[in-house]
């Protein structure tokens, strides 16, 4: 949260008030490394890996994909915190 | 026409009623109050803003991302999200919210520029999405 500024090659900078409360929020609801270990990325994570194990390389790579930071691509109501089998939604080869 | 005189007159007169809420009009008013405040201002250029919009530095351009025509949709050089249409005409949310505006300026002029973009350079480029039609 210190280095949002630098964020994976971007800024990701926010508001030093809505800063405060994000990282309290990380705090007091982190996951323990013994299970989700200490990858700085949520997709190196090996949670993150069994759940898309079954997501070929081809679909990482799609146009409308392209990056495991892209959830919306497939989860479609990402942006409100759901990431539900319900509203997946997986990209064709053709789209974009 | 008669409905949007009178919300027209409405709105001149009762400003307090939307303070939460600007336009892409009231942002680009507070722009101009700060390049001139800078001394030698001669107003913003739409041309100079396109240019300044597409010029590459570094690794990126803003257009690497928003594209050379911002009335379509964009995608992030890095990670694929998709990114909205830019000019207001298409996406009329554009540069409405100053905080969310200021938010994304320092964010990304930091991503292209290596630095804070000047008024004088927002004011261009806001100029110029707003020439789009």
């Amino acid at each position: 949260m210190a280095r949002l500024d630098r964020h994976f090659g971007t800024d990701a900078s926010v508001e030093p008030a809505l800063a405060a409360r994000i990282g309290a929020y990380l705090r007091a609801h982190a996951g323990a490394a013994r299970r989700f270990g200490s990858a700085s990325r949520i997709s190196e994570t090996a949670w993150f890996r069994e759940e898309h194990d079954d997501v070929a390389r081809a679909t990482w790579k799609a146009p409308a994909v392209r990056s495991a930071a892209n959830c919306s691509a497939c989860h479609t109501q990402a942006a409100r915190g759901d990431f539900s089998e319900r509203h997946l939604t997986l990209p064709m080869e053709t789209r974009r | 026409m008669r409905t949007e005189l009178v919300v027209a007159v409405l709105l001149a007169f009762a400003p307090s009623a939307f303070a939460g809420q600007g336009t892409a009009a009231s942002y680009l008013q507070g722009l101009e109050r700060e390049a001139a405040s800078l001394g030698g201002f001669a107003g913003f250029s739409a041309a100079r803003g396109e240019r300044f919009f597409k010029t590459v530095r570094g690794d990126w351009a803003c257009a690497t991302c928003h594209t050379k025509d911002p009335l379509d949709a964009g995608q992030h050089a890095r990670t694929g999200r998709d990114i909205a249409p830019l000019a207001p005409a298409a996406n009329p949310e554009r540069f409405a919210d100053a905080r969310k505006t200021d938010k994304w300026f320092r964010r990304n002029c930091n991503d292209v520029l290596g630095r804070s973009c000047t008024a004088l350079e927002k004011g261009d480029v806001l100029v110029w999405l707003m020439s789009l039609k």
